[in-house]
């Protein structure tokens, strides 16, 4: 086994790895059975605006659009499940008192860290995609197959998207929440070099990330004129690939902005690392 | 003297029933039909492909379409239905006369006579010489605007649209109104914009059964 692999390995044998997956499956299923039961009130509040106008057929709340929803639901909560682990894959070595044996070994810090970088990054496309599964299997089960109808409210905006384009949107939006999420478990693996604990690193992301949300939300002129290069603006990123057009421009854009922070954030913890004096 | 006056405004009424009267009678031998319909969408608010659909229609007021996936069609003025205007709903007033498309045309004002059950007003622009509704306008009871523009050509016996140009427009916004948020993302703002509907394989008074309308709105095969 190579050091990622070991690393994988780790992080995959250790309990609180797995809440994120619960969690998630757990909110999956009963918002869908929720969405289920009370199909007819979503569909009528959903739709009233064109419901005014327009006679509507065919399967409007189908298993796309619940993917869509629950994503749109929890994309702002999946970073807080991403710190469990990001959080904790350095600081954890030093609270169990292992990161020595593990130095002596030969290979090298860097080596080390960036194979717990990637390990970090793979639990975070894990989740994401353990997330779209659930999602798609579960909602096309329950609620079947069509067109893809998205509110875009804040904009007033309703794009439709037919079904045979969905597979390919979906995946794709997937993959840019799992950029975007790389982000937060960037900042999350930043915060565990620095740290001697698991419980610094994950309030402290969470902190950061409330703080940017925030800072992006705020109505004056000052905040405004950050939001472009704030991680937060551009974590909304998987919801252009469920837009007509697809706005590649911003996505590359937002893609960039991310990448960036991705590199950045592991560049620092890269250093913070190799010149850590080890005490524990 | 008052009698005069009374007696004038009845004899105006009737003129303004006439014309909406040929009209109406004009499709009294129209059935049913049914007919493929294409939809484009010009709206802002609504980013949708043209949609493909078929509608069935009996007379009077018997409504169905198949469609393949999700399909939006204009609640008003969509589709064609000549007994939609049955003079004894309404109180009929001519406005003016104008030209229409080169040709002679009587815009008529109609008002509905029970408004317990649709205060819906009407403008129809009926070509005079064809008895076709060339255009029309509506105001919903929600102040809502709705143009038609109407082009018909000849299927049997009977001319039938072939396309339907439909301008929605939103109510003028009062000062200081606020957006509604509610749950799911939804504003209450109304949509506007055009919608045009190009109808197509017109097959008039084929019999269709009231059961049929009765059954759920089916699938459209590719």
């Amino acid at each position: 086994m190579n050091l990622f692999q070991i690393e994988v390995y780790k992080t995959f044998s250790r309990w609180r790895t797995y809440i994120a997956f619960g969690f998630l499956a757990l909110i999956v299923i009963l918002t869908e059975v929720v969405m289920k039961l009370s199909a007819r009130e979503i569909l009528e509040r959903m739709m009233r605006s064109m419901q005014k106008d327009f006679l509507i057929f065919g399967n409007v709340l189908n298993g796309w659009f619940i993917t869509a929803f629950i994503m749109n639901s929890l994309h702002l909560h999946i970073p807080f499940l991403i710190t469990l682990v990001a959080g904790d894959i350095v600081s954890s070595e030093a609270t169990s008192g292992t990161v020595r044996l593990l130095l002596v070994r030969p290979p090298s810090r860097s080596a080390v860290i960036t194979a717990k970088y990637l390990a970090t990054l793979f639990y975070t496309a894990a989740v994401v995609i353990f997330l779209g599964i659930m999602c798609i299997m579960l909602g096309l089960i329950l609620f079947g197959s069509g067109d893809l109808i998205m509110n875009y409210a804040t904009q007033f905006r309703i794009v439709f998207i037919p079904e045979t384009e969905i597979p390919l949107r979906m995946f794709l939006a997937f993959t840019a929440a799992i950029w975007s999420m790389a982000v937060v478990a960037s900042i999350a693996f930043l915060f565990s070099t620095l740290a001697e604990n698991s419980i610094g690193p994950i309030i402290g992301t969470m902190a950061v990330v409330i703080v940017f949300f925030v800072i992006g939300n705020f109505p004056f002129d000052f905040f405004r004129a950050l939001t472009p290069y704030l991680f937060t603006t551009h974590m909304n990123i998987w919801q252009r690939f469920l837009d007509t057009p697809i706005p590649w421009r911003q996505i590359m854009v937002s893609a960039a902005i991310l990448a960036l922070h991705c590199i950045v954030l592991f560049a620092i913890a890269l250093i913070v690392y190799r010149r850590k004096d080890i005490k524990s | 003297m008052l009698f005069l006056f009374t007696a004038g405004v009845v004899h105006a009424q009737e003129n303004a029933a006439r014309y909406l009267d040929t009209y109406v009678k004009k499709y009294v031998g129209l059935k049913d039909y049914s007919a493929d319909v294409l939809i484009h969408y010009d709206i802002t608010a609504l980013k949708a492909p043209d949609r493909r659909a078929k509608v069935y229609y009996k007379s009077p007021d018997k409504v169905k379409f198949a469609a393949k996936g999700i399909f939006f069609f204009p609640k008003q003025g969509g589709y064609f239905n000549p007994a939609q205007f049955n003079t004894d709903n309404f109180e009929i007033k001519i406005i003016d006369h104008v030209i229409w498309n080169d040709r002679k045309a009587v815009r008529l004002q109609l008002l509905p006579k029970d408004i317990t059950k649709s205060n819906q007003r009407f403008i129809l622009t009926i070509d005079m010489g064809w008895h076709l509704i060339q255009a029309f306008e509506t105001v919903t009871s929600e102040g809502r605007k709705i143009k038609a523009i109407i082009v018909y050509e000849k299927f049997g016996e009977f001319d039938l649209p072939t396309h339907i140009e439909l301008q929605l427009e939103d109510p003028p916004a009062e000062s200081g109104e606020t957006k509604e948020l509610i749950p799911f993302g939804q504003h209450t703002k109304q949509i506007s914009g055009k919608v045009f509907i190009t109808y197509a394989n017109y097959k008039v008074n084929t019999g269709l059964k009231d059961e049929f309308f009765a059954e759920p709105n089916p699938e459209l095969s590719q």
